[in-house]
C-alpha cells in the first residue's frame, strides 16, 4: 500500500501543471516570449533598415489597403521608411525599457522591503518613512520633469524610471518579509549561526519571489507605457531611433489621413502591456494555495 | 425513542488529482437526546468530515451518500437551503477547535452573539442581548456589560471557547457539535472547559457530539463513543466498555501509546494507507499486529457486549483483551 | 556530573506600546529564573502558555537578550560565545512542525542548513551526514528531495530533529515538540528522542504543558508560574508528591483515559496567595477565583 502523503505531487511540478491550464498565464507568457524573439532576432526578421528613409515610397499604406505593396507589408511612414521594420526594431526599446527598468527598480525595492520586514523596530521606521517619502511624490510627474531637464535618452529614462517606480516592490517585500520573518525556521537558522543577508537570501526570498514575480510584470508594462508616453511627448527616445510612443507622435499629424500609422504602433503597445499584465495576473494565480482562484 | 441524529452508512467520496478519495467508508451511528457522543481518531481519520456532513458544510467537491440520514425523523438529504439555515442554531450549533478563526475580528463578540439570534427572529435586540448576557455569565465570562463590548483578540483562548459556546446556546440548539474544543488550550483550561460543557449539557438537557483525538477527554466527558480509523468506525460502545474492553487492535494500540508511568511506550508502526481506489478487508492490516492473510478479504463485525459493537477477524471474548497494560498502570497518575 | 546549562537569576520584561504618548509598559515574561541542566539528562519545564516557558526557551536558544541574569553553557557564558560555537553546542527543535520547515526547500537542503552554514566541510560530506541522519531519525530515502508539504506532521518534527543533529550539539532545546501531533505519532517521536539520547550522548532540555510527556522522558521537571519557576525537583518525587498548589492543579488536570470518572476540580484559590495586584500579570479572569481584577 501507498502512503497517503505521496499522492501530493512536488510543488514545481503542481505549478507547472496548473499554469498549462491557465488561459491568461499562456497567452500572456507566449505574446512576450515571441516579443522578445522578435526583438532579440530583429536584424534577420526586419525587412528593410528601419531608419533608412526613401522618399520615393512615402505614406505607402499597408498590404491590405488600396495601394499597398508586399515588400511593404505594413507601410511605410512620411519619410518613406519600412513600417514594420521600425516597428520590430521599436519592440526593443520597449523590451529593454521593461527589463531594465524592473531590475533596478526591483533591486532597489525588495532590497528596502527585505531590510524593513526583516529587522524591524527603527530600521523598518526608517523604510517607511523612505517609502512614504516616494509615496507622497507624483511619480510620471517628477519623470517629466526631471527627463525635460537632464534630455531624453534611452539610458535616461531607464535610470528615471528605475529609481522612481520602486515602492511597490518594497510595499510588497516588507510585508511579505515580515509574514515570514516569525517563522520557526528563521529562528532556527538564526540558532545555526546564519547572519541577516544569508537569512535573507536563502531562507527568505524563496518565500517571497512569487510576490515580486508579480509585482515585476505588473511594474514593467508600467514601464514600457511610460516609455510610451515620454517618447510620445518628445521627451524620451530621439528620433531616429524606432520607439511606438515616438511613432505614434510621428503619426499623430497624418491621423486622419493615414490612421495606420498610429494604430499600428497602437495595437503593439496594447497587446505587449495586455501580455504582460496577463502574465502578472497569471502568476499570482498560480501562486495562490490551490482552489483559491 | 427514535434518536435525535441517525446516520447510517455514510459514504463521503472526495474527487482529487490523484483519484477519487473515500474518505468516510459506512459510517453508522446515532445520538439521542441529552446523549454525548463522542467520536475519536487521528487526525485525517475522517472524523471532522464527518461532523462537517452532519452540518451540511462539506466541501462542494465532496460527493455524499448514505442509506439513512435523519434528523428528528426527517432526511436531511432532501433539506433545501431554508432548512439548513433553520437546522444551524435552532437544531445544531457547532464549536471549533481554534475559536480565533470562527470569532469575527473587528465586530465586538456582543454583535456576534446576537447575530444568529435575530436572523431565527427569536426576539429583538434587547432580547438577544439580555440572553447573551445572561449565557456570558453563565458560562463565567464577567463582567458581562464589559465582555459583551471586547472584540476577540482582548481575550484568551480559553475565555473565548467560552463565548464560542455561549454563542452556540444562544438558540437552545438540540445538539451541539464540539470539534476539538480543547486541543489548543491548556490541561487546566481543558478541564474548566469540559466540565462548563457537562453542567450545560445537564442544564439544558442538549446531546453532545464530542469529536477529539484525546482518549482522556472522551473518559470523561462522553457516554458512548465510536473510534474511527481512516474513514471507518473501527469500533463503538458505552465509554465504559469500550476503554475497558478495547476489541479492536487500534483502539488498543491507541491506549498504549498513551505517554503512562513505567510502561514502555508502544507507538503503533507504519502510516495510514491512502483512501484511494478499491479499499478491500481490513483498512487496519498493514499496521495491526494480529494480521493474517484472511485479513485483506473480510472484516466482520462482532460484539463484545450488547451496544460494544467492533470489527475485525479476530474474535476477542471478555477476558482476552489486548491491553491489561492500559488500565493499571494508568491508575499510578492519581 | 558537570552543569552542562546554568541559568542565573535571569529576566526579562516585554515593553509594550499602549499609547502613542505613553510610555511604554513592562510585561514581566521571565522573572529572576534560575536552573542547571546537567550533562546527559532531561530537563523539563512545564507550564501553561503564558508562564514564560516558551521565552525561557528563546532565551537559552539566544533569540532573545535577557535584561538581567546570566545564561552558562558547557563552562562558557553564552553571550560570549561566537554564534558559530553557540550552534555547535545548542540547537533548537520547535513545536510547530509547519512553521518549522521552510516551504520552498527541500528536505535535504534543510536538513543540510546548519552545516552549511557552518562551513568547513565538503558539499559532498555534508550531503552523505544529512543521508545518514535522515535514516537515523526514520525517515524513507525517498522522501530526500521531496518538500515539506508532501510529508505528515510527524515526519516534519522528525526532519526538524535531523536539522538539530546535523552539527552534533550537547544540547537539544525542545519547544513543545510533540504537542501538535496525534497520540500515536506523538509516541513515535517521544521514543525516537529516547533513541537519540542514548546513540549522540544528548541533554535536552524539554519544554512542554503535558505533564503526562514529561514524566515519561524527564529525568528533573521545573514547573514555571507567572515567569518564576515555583517548584524544582526529580521527576519520581515530584510526581509522588507535588509540593507548590500549582503543581498539584497542573497534576490533577491530566486527564487518564479511566471511564466513570468525574472530571478534577481544578481550584486556582492559591492564586490569592501569588501576587497579583501588578496589573501587567494579570491574566484574563478566566479562572482567577481569588483575585478578580
Amino acid at each position: 500500500m501507498e502512503e497517503i502523503q505521496s499522492s501530493l505531487p512536488a510543488p514545481r511540478r503542481l505549478r507547472m501543471r496548473r499554469a498549462l491550464q491557465h488561459g491568461g498565464f499562456i497567452f500572456g507568457f507566449a505574446i512576450l516570449f515571441v516579443t522578445i524573439v522578435i526583438a532579440i532576432f530583429a536584424p534577420f526578421i526586419a525587412p528593410h533598415d528601419p531608419i533608412a528613409q526613401n522618399l520615393g515610397v512615402r505614406l505607402l499604406p499597408p498590404l491590405w489597403m488600396q495601394g499597398g505593396r508586399p515588400d511593404y507589408l505594413l507601410g511605410t511612414d512620411h519619410l518613406g521608411r519600412d513600417y514594420l521594420s521600425r516597428l520590430i526594431y521599436g519592440s526593443r526599446v520597449s523590451l529593454i525599457v521593461g527589463f531594465s527598468t524592473m531590475l533596478i527598480a526591483g533591486a532597489i525595492g525588495s532590497a528596502l522591503g527585505f531590510v524593513g520586514g526583516y529587522y524591524g523596530g527603527r530600521t523598518d521606521d526608517i523604510v517607511t518613512y523612505v517609502i512614504n517619502c516616494r509615496l507622497s511624490m507624483p511619480g510620471l510627474l517628477v519623470a517629466l520633469a526631471v527627463i525635460s531637464l537632464v534630455g531624453g535618452s534611452l539610458a535616461t529614462i531607464i535610470l528615471v524610471l528605475g529609481l522612481l517606480f520602486w515602492d511597490r516592490y518594497a510595499v510588497v517585500v516588507r510585508t511579505a518579509t515580515q509574514q515570514v520573518r516569525n517563522a520557526d525556521f528563521i529562528a532556527a537558522a538564526r540558532v545555526a549561526g546564519a547572519s541577516a543577508p544569508w537569512i535573507i537570501w536563502n531562507e527568505i526570498r524563496p518565500n517571497v519571489l512569487h510576490h515580486i514575480l508579480v509585482i515585476a510584470t505588473l511594474e514593467m508594462a508600467m514601464a514600457i507605457l511610460s516609455e510610451a508616453s515620454l517618447s510620445f511627448l518628445g521627451l524620451g527616445i530621439r528620433a531616429p531611433t524606432p520607439s511606438w510612443g515616438l511613432m505614434i507622435a510621428e503619426g499623430r499629424s497624418f491621423l486622419f489621413a493615414k490612421p495606420y500609422l498610429v494604430w499600428v504602433p497602437g495595437i503593439a503597445i496594447f497587446l505587449l502591456v495586455l501580455a504582460t499584465n496577463l502574465l502578472g495576473d497569471g502568476l499570482r494565480d498560480l501562486s495562490q494555495p490551490e482552489g483559491r482562484r | 425513542m427514535s434518536p435525535l441524529l441517525d446516520i447510517e452508512g455514510l459514504r463521503i467520496d472526495i474527487p482529487g488529482h490523484a483519484g477519487l478519495l473515500r474518505a468516510i467508508r459506512g459510517i453508522s451511528f446515532s445520538i439521542g437526546e441529552g446523549e454525548s457522543f463522542a467520536i475519536v481518531g487521528e487526525s485525517g481519520c475522517g472524523k471532522s468530515l464527518t461532523a462537517m456532513s452532519v452540518l451540511g458544510l462539506l466541501p462542494r467537491s465532496a460527493v455524499l451518500s448514505a442509506e439513512t440520514m435523519s434528523w428528528k425523523n426527517q432526511d436531511m438529504r432532501m433539506f433545501g437551503r431554508r432548512q439548513w439555515s433553520h437546522l444551524h442554531g435552532l437544531g445544531i450549533a457547532a464549536i471549533f477547535q481554534e475559536p480565533m478563526t470562527a470569532l469575527n475580528p473587528v465586530l465586538p463578540i456582543g454583535d456576534q452573539m446576537i447575530e444568529s439570534f435575530l436572523h431565527h427572529r427569536l426576539g429583538n435586540r434587547r432580547a438577544a442581548l439580555s440572553r447573551a448576557g445572561e449565557l456570558l455569565e453563565r458560562v463565567g465570562v464577567v463582567p458581562v456589560e464589559r465582555r459583551l463590548r471586547q472584540y476577540p483578540h482582548e481575550m484568551s483562548g480559553g475565555l473565548r471557547q467560552r463565548v464560542m459556546i455561549a454563542m452556540a446556546l444562544m438558540c437552545r440548539p438540540n445538539l451541539m457539535i464540539a470539534d476539538e474544543p480543547t486541543t489548543a488550550l491548556d490541561v487546566t483550561t481543558q478541564v474548566e472547559i469540559l466540565a462548563l460543557l457537562k453542567e450545560l449539557q445537564a442544564d439544558t438537557g442538549m446531546a453532545l457530539m464530542l469529536i477529539t483525538h484525546d482518549l482522556g477527554v472522551v473518559a470523561h466527558v462522553a457516554d458512548r463513543m465510536a473510534v474511527m480509523y481512516a474513514g471507518e468506525i473501527v469500533e463503538t460502545g458505552s465509554v465504559a466498555s469500550v476503554l475497558t474492553r478495547p476489541a479492536h487492535p487500534y483502539t488498543s494500540a491507541l491506549l498504549s501509546c498513551l505517554p503512562t508511568r513505567g510502561q514502555p511506550l508502544i507507538p503503533i508502526p507504519g502510516v495510514v494507507p491512502a483512501l484511494i481506489g478499491e479499499l478491500q478487508g481490513c483498512i487496519f492490516r498493514n499496521r495491526c499486529g494480529f494480521a493474517m492473510p484472511d485479513c485483506a478479504s473480510q472484516v466482520p463485525e462482532r460484539e463484545v457486549a450488547p451496544g460494544h459493537a467492533y470489527r475485525c477477524l479476530l474474535a476477542r471474548d471478555d477476558s482476552g483483551s489486548t491491553t491489561d497494560s492500559s488500565a493499571a498502570p494508568l491508575e499510578a497518575f492519581q | 556530573m558537570t552543569s552542562l546549562l546554568e541559568v542565573n537569576n535571569i529576566s526579562l520584561a516585554f515593553r509594550q506600546r499602549t499609547g502613542f504618548f505613553s510610555p511604554p509598559q513592562l510585561i514581566p515574561a521571565v522573572k529572576s529564573v534560575s536552573m542547571q541542566v546537567r550533562e546527559g539528562e532531561v530537563m523539563a519545564i512545564v507550564g501553561e502558555s503564558g508562564s514564560g516557558k516558551s521565552t525561557l526557551a528563546k532565551l537559552v536558544l539566544r533569540l532573545l537578550m535577557p535584561d538581567t541574569g546570566s545564561i552558562t553553557i558547557d563552562g562558557r557564558p553564552s553571550s560570549t560565545l561566537s554564534p558559530r560555537d553557540f550552534a555547535n553546542l545548542v540547537q533548537p527543535v520547535f513545536q510547530d512542525p509547519y512553521s518549522s520547515l521552510n516551504p520552498k526547500r527541500t528536505l535535504a537542503d534543510i536538513i543540510q542548513m546548519p552545516l552549511i552554514v557552518r562551513g568547513g566541510v565538503s558539499a559532498k560530506e555534508c550531503q552523505d551526514r544529512a543521508r545518514e541522519l535522515f535514516g537515523r531519525v526514520g525517515l524513507p530515502m525517498r522522501l530526500f528531495h521531496t518538500y515539506p508539504n508532501q510529508i505528515s506532521g510527524g515526519q516534519r518534527q522528525r526532519v526538524a530533529i535531523a536539522r538539530a543533529l546535523m552539527l552534533r550539539p550537547k544540547l537539544l532545546v525542545c519547544d513543545e515538540p510533540t504537542s501538535a501531533l496525534d497520540v500515536s505519532v506523538q509516541a513515535q517521536i517521544l521514543k525516537l528522542f529516547e533513541e537519540l539520547k542514548q546513540s549522540f550522548g544528548l541533554t535536552y532540555l524539554f519544554i512542554s504543558h503535558n505533564l503526562a510527556v514529561v514524566e515519561r522522558i524527564a529525568d528533573r521537571i521545573a514547573v514555571m508560574y507567572r515567569g518564576e519557576i515555583v517548584e524544582q525537583g526529580e521527576t519520581a518525587p515530584f510526581f509522588a508528591a507535588p509540593r507548590h498548589p500549582y503543581s498539584r492543579m497542573l497534576l490533577s488536570s491530566v486527564l487518564i483515559p479511566i471511564a466513570g470518572r468525574p472530571l478534577p476540580l481544578v481550584s486556582r484559590d492559591f492564586e490569592t496567595s501569588v501576587s497579583c495586584e501588578s496589573p501587567a500579570t494579570e491574566r484574563p479572569i478566566v479562572a482567577t477565583r481569588g483575585c478578580r481584577p
